[in-house]
């Protein structure tokens, strides 16, 4: 499609939307136009980027919920910080057709990062004026989900018979919204949640809480692995004390873990939780027997602006214990050769990112990539399986 | 004749920085010249300028401008316990200066310098103290490089600001987040201490180029040339946002008077800090929507001090929390509340997972995010701060403080609690009982 | 000493608390009678719930003079501000626009409290941000700008639409156009730059410091600010700002800058005294220190009369050294 190809303004891109959610197979178009790093989306603003991604997503429930877009659900479900883009997952996840995927622990989780951040949306159409005629809030669609998900909203179905008693958590609209579903599943349990004093758990409406992790959610799902053949060899780099480095010489002779961020990001469920456990994944290295058998490295997205002392700055107040084999960078030159080795999700707007994936890869010591983890939340532990195979010479136990 | 003089809290370059609470301090003879005690005074070298100190043989003794002590031949140190005088504190480092003269004797045996170093009214601050202020917060900001940065993250993301607002660890949380600020203000410059703005007053010199940045136009502030705060930086760009909505150089911000405030949980003997699950509360922690909120909204909603999320950004949110703290100071003094273990100075006593309980991080034995550097819901994904910085000037809190451990920051009840800070205008101890 | 200042404390907080609660205990009382009265003078349609208290009648009582219901918010709002209800009834007040405007104000201010009370606050969290997109357009100008800047400091995607609309004439600005520029360039994620370069052009002199300052968040007006900091014909605030944008964008750069601005006796004092504090304090103050032909330079204005701040500042420099 050659709509893809070039910056296109979000309207346009909308109307694009529209079109295909009645169409025929207009799911596997609209699959074709997630991936944040398209051309149609450069030049966007941020704000723009997440209403566009919301309005996207929500349009699946309509034409029904591909195996290849679940992955950019879960993301909106787990890390997404705009009420509006955590709706139109949440609306798209109804479309989700596979009986056996865990969504539990992602429908939990945007219910955790939501609560005093709800907002008032509506997807009555791309950009509607307020006040909106047809009002909804991202917690409402998030419950009305797993209401209509049934048993294959998992622990999360459980867990609103507990959550129905929070009410210091929930506005009104939303507390309702919860008794409702409960009300549909089973009207005793809806009528324990009217009731302050009732104990849910002990009457079996709200059993113990079953913590999905991130790892049972799509890992059958196949993730497209960027096409890498050999290690950067025109990009330049600087680290945050301002030394001047050649990507092959970092990222060779070990096998490393690299990160992206960049320290502007205001999603605090992306770079800076990405930081934070890579550095509780580099201080777990002594006791792992791995400290000197990796080189742990964050790559800035934005280069311009991210100097040496921020990236310094940014890796310190998370924890991250700078050293030879520990260090954050910034292109200097050959940013789009890094790109497209790692086909970064990033785009930019005017003048910084305006929107990314979660991305974390495992290099070997050539520096090709030998494990990604990529748009989901990322675990420490699996994170370091797959490196740990690497960091084992041959010949050696 | 040599005499050694050691007094308790010292810095690792050997400095002392005392508040109102009595400390230790020994004197010995270093040489002796025969078999018998020598009979020293102690007392302050230059009555007229500097801080003040007052003297006593034991911690609980009333305290006098001067103390005579009998130091052995042997070199056995002698106790003594001192503190600065309330209402005199120091306006520069080692302006306050301990001498040791034989008793009768006019001629110093040797004097040691030190710093009454005090909390003090914002807008009274001389010209040099001010400076010192605005220098070291800057530097400590280094136009966003520095690690203000910390601060600046731990009061900005929705489940960061649950961990301490709107229950009642509020003022244990915020007690802790200023003594942290003001401990890392200390490594760069030691002799500066957190000031106050005194928000139910008119306060010119505080909201002027020279301080705090007066307002422009488009609600722009803006410093003098010589002010570093000019370099000031948080999150994208430079600068501060701020304009009062009420005239900053005649009146005060829309807040009920002291008085009232000090009134609130009740009177003497039986004023309360907090009711617990009862709603309404009534007790002294409703401050935290008057004067406390109100005084943050007492500008235009534009403006980063008005809403929780942007407020540290404004430098002056530091200077409006050390007043805050201070009205608890000075309801505690009055009324004897330092015992976390007392109802009426704190109803949640127990943990997160005790009955009753309130949310995690404001019950009595909880440890607070970010120090306590636990991570994941219900706290917070990352902690910027952590542990809480231990001085050598201090006794207290520990790395990983609990709402509880910042209630006695005097030391009155236990020594071991003392947290090196106190409030101009607010005395050692409790209230004296009137007849 | 000390004793007899606590003593002298202790009797006037023990005077002063105690006229406070009285004249606390009085207000109550006229309160109830105020309420009673109102509670009489209504219909039986319109008549409260018979355990409504005292301070909610008033407040509620839009009959009432405007300053009998500011009262009730100036006297009570420390405990009103931490109940639904009454967060529940002053977003009723705010949202009303056939209300007066000062207690609305009023209200919106104790609202605004009571949002600081975060954990508190999070079941109104979502009411309190749609009473603010519904005061975006209300017809009481100071109630329209403190929603508008709150919302636009949140970076509500709503507000930003809403400003953007109305700098490019698709929409009503809800306040003046500069106000709008500079509340959009509060999120460095939105394209900005041509709004500031176009403020800078055109602006009052406040609105160019204001455009300068934020320009610091774009790369792409390094140059610019460059230009600007070192251009003499420029205003000293402009200029003062321009060099922080600058130093916070290219730090190296802005101290190239910085040493030949400060060192420049045609150039104006101000922006040379706020060069010279910013080398002297912020950012590798050895390197500034080690370059000895800066400091041979500082040394001599340190001695330039004709610059007194300058020369304090510079003697300052040479007195501390670089930071430990």
């Amino acid at each position: 499609m050659t709509a893809l190809e070039r910056p296109t303004a979000d309207a346009d891109v909308a109307a694009l939307v529209d079109a295909l959610r009645h169409l025929p197979h207009g799911e596997d178009e609209l699959v074709a136009l997630l991936p944040e790093n398209l051309p149609i989306y450069e030049g966007r603003s941020a704000a723009e980027m997440g209403r566009l991604r919301g309005y996207l997503l929500a349009a699946f429930a309509n034409t029904g919920l591909p195996d290849a877009a679940v992955p950019f659900v879960i993301e909106s479900l787990e890390s997404g910080h705009m009420a509006y883009e955590v709706a139109g997952a949440a609306i798209g996840l109804r479309g989700l057709k596979t009986q056996s995927l865990d969504v539990a622990s992602s429908l939990l989780r945007a219910i955790d990062n939501l609560s005093g951040a709800d907002a008032t949306v509506s997807f009555e159409r791309y950009e509607p004026a307020w006040p909106y005629a047809q009002p909804t809030t991202a917690l409402t669609e998030v419950v009305r989900t797993i209401g209509q998900l049934g048993a294959r909203a998992g622990a999360a179905r459980t867990e609103l018979g507990r959550l129905a008693q929070q009410r210091e958590r929930f506005s009104s609209p939303v507390l309702e919204e919860i008794r409702r579903v409960l009300d549909e599943a089973d009207p005793r349990c809806a009528a324990h949640a009217r009731d302050p004093a009732h104990d849910a758990a002990a009457c079996g409406c709200a059993p113990a809480v079953q913590q999905g992790s991130g790892d049972a959610c799509c890992a059958d799902l196949a993730l497209p692995e960027p096409v890498q053949d050999h290690p950067a060899t025109a990009t330049r780099l600087e680290d945050q004390d301002g030394r001047p480095e050649r990507f092959e010489d970092f990222f060779c002779g070990k096998p490393s873990i690299v990160a992206f961020f960049y320290t502007r990001c205001d999603n605090p469920y992306k770079c800076s939780l990405t930081i934070t456990k890579l550095a509780a994944l580099e201080a777990s290295l002594e006791e792992r027997g791995l400290a000197g058998a990796l080189r742990v490295a964050a790559i800035t997205y934005d280069p311009a602006f991210d100097l040496p002392h921020r990236l310094r700055r940014y890796g310190t107040d998370r924890g991250m214990r700078f050293s030879e084999d520990t260090r954050f960078f910034r292109v200097t030159s050959g940013f789009q050769e890094i790109q497209r080795r790692f086909n970064l999700g990033v785009n930019y707007g005017a003048s910084t990112v305006n929107r990314h994936q979660t991305e974390v890869y495992v290099l070997n010591r050539q520096g090709g990539i030998a494990a990604s983890f990529t748009r989901m939340r990322w675990e420490i532990e699996a994170v370091l399986r797959a490196a740990r195979k690497l960091s084992v010479a041959p010949g050696h136990t | 004749m040599q005499i050694e003089l050691t007094i308790a809290n010292e810095d690792p370059a050997g400095r002392n920085y005392l508040t109102w609470t009595p400390v230790k301090g020994t004197a010995r003879l270093l040489d002796v010249e025969g078999a018998d005690p020598v009979n020293v005074t102690l007392s302050n070298d230059n009555t007229q300028v500097g801080g003040q100190l007052e003297f006593a043989a034991t911690r609980d003794q009333v305290r006098a401008p001067s103390l005579d002590l009998a130091l052995p031949p042997d070199s056995t140190p002698m106790e003594f316990w001192v503190a600065g005088v309330v209402g005199k504190p120091s306006s520069a480092d080692g302006d306050t200066v301990i001498r040791v003269a034989r008793a009768g004797e006019s001629e110093a045996l040797m004097s040691k310098a030190m710093m009454v170093r005090i909390r003090k009214n914002a807008n009274r601050l001389d010209p040099a103290e001010r400076d010192r202020f605005t220098t070291a917060l800057a530097k400590l900001n280094d136009q966003g490089a520095g690690l203000f940065r910390d601060f600046r993250e731990m009061h900005k993301e929705g489940l960061a600001l649950r961990q301490a607002h709107g229950r009642p660890g509020f003022l244990s949380w915020h007690r802790a987040y200023l003594l942290d600020l003001e401990r890392e203000l200390q490594r760069i410059d030691p002799s500066v201490s957190l000031p106050y703005w005194r928000f139910h007053d008119p306060a010119p010199n505080v909201f002027s180029a020279d301080f705090m940045g007066r307002t422009g136009a488009l609600d722009n502030v803006i410093f003098s040339a010589a002010n570093l705060l000019r370099q000031w930086q948080t999150d994208g760009a430079p600068g501060v946002t701020r304009r009062p909505d009420f005239n900053s150089q005649t009146a005060g911000a829309f807040v009920s008077s002291e008085a009232f405030t000090l009134a609130l949980g009740g009177l003497p003997p039986n004023a309360t800090f907090d009711t617990g699950p009862t709603t309404p509360a009534g007790g002294f922690d409703e401050m935290e929507g008057d004067p406390h909120g109100l005084a943050h909204t007492s500008f235009s909603f534009s403006s980063w001090i008005s809403d929780a999320p942007t407020a540290p950004r404004d430098p002056l949110f530091f200077l409006l929390h050390c007043f805050v703290d201070r009205l608890w100071a000075l309801w505690q003094w009055s009324n004897d509340r330092f015992d976390g273990t007392q109802a009426n100075t704190y109803f949640f006593r127990g943990d997160a997972s005790s009955t009753p309980a309130t949310r995690i991080g404001h019950n009595l034995l909880d440890t607070m995010w970010p120090w306590n550097n636990v991570t994941g819901f219900p706290r917070p994904d990352n902690a910027p701060r952590t542990p809480f910085p231990q001085v050598p000037t201090a006794n207290a809190p520990g790395p990983a403080p609990t709402v509880g451990d910042m209630i006695d920051y005097q030391g009155f009840l236990n020594p071991q609690s003392y947290m090196n800070f106190a409030y101009d205008d607010v005395p050692f101890g409790r209230r004296p009982l009137t007849p | 000493m000390s004793e007899r200042a606590a003593e002298d404390l202790a009797e006037k907080l023990q005077r002063e608390v105690a006229e406070a609660q009285a004249a606390h205990s009085q207000y109550l009382s006229e309160l109830a009678a105020t309420a009673a009265a109102s509670r009489a003078a209504r219909s039986a349609e319109a008549h409260p719930e018979p355990d409504e208290e005292p301070a909610m009648t008033v407040l509620t009582d839009t009959s009432l003079p405007e300053e009998t219901r500011v009262q009730v918010l100036r006297q009570l709002a420390s405990s009103i501000s931490r109940r639904d209800e009454y967060i529940e009834a002053l977003l009723a007040i705010v949202r009303d626009r056939g209300d007066s405007s000062g207690v609305r104000e009023n209200a919106l201010r104790v609202l605004g409290s009571a949002a600081f009370q975060v954990d508190r606050f999070t079941p109104h969290q979502q009411a309190y941000e749609d009473a603010l997109h519904d005061l975006v357009a209300d017809p009481v100008p100071a109630l329209r700008e403190a929603a508008v800047g709150i919302l636009a400091q949140r970076h509500d995607p709503v507000v930003q639409e809403t400003l953007l609309q109305g700098l490019r004439g698709e929409g009503p600005l809800p306040v003046e156009r500069e106000r709008a520029i500079l509340l959009l360039a509060e999120d460095d994620h939105l394209d900005n730059l041509p709004w500031l370069q176009d403020l800078y052009r055109s602006g009052s002199e406040d609105a160019r410091e204001q455009a300068v300052r934020f320009m610091g968040s774009y790369p792409a007006a390094q140059t610019t600010l460059e230009g600007i900091l070192r251009d003499k014909s420029e205003s000293t605030g402009v200029r003062q700002q321009s060099g922080a944008a600058l130093r916070y964008l290219a730090p190296d750069r802005f101290e190239e800058v910085a040493k030949d601005i400060s060192t420049d006796t045609t150039d104006d004092p101000e922006v040379r005294t706020a060069s010279l504090r910013a080398l002297q304090h912020l950012g590798d103050t050895a390197r500034v220190y080690a370059d000895t032909d800066f400091v041979n330079r500082v040394r001599d204005v340190s001695s330039d009369e004709s610059a007194p701040q300058v020369a304090e500042v510079a003697r300052d420099l040479l007195e501390q050294g670089p930071n430990p």
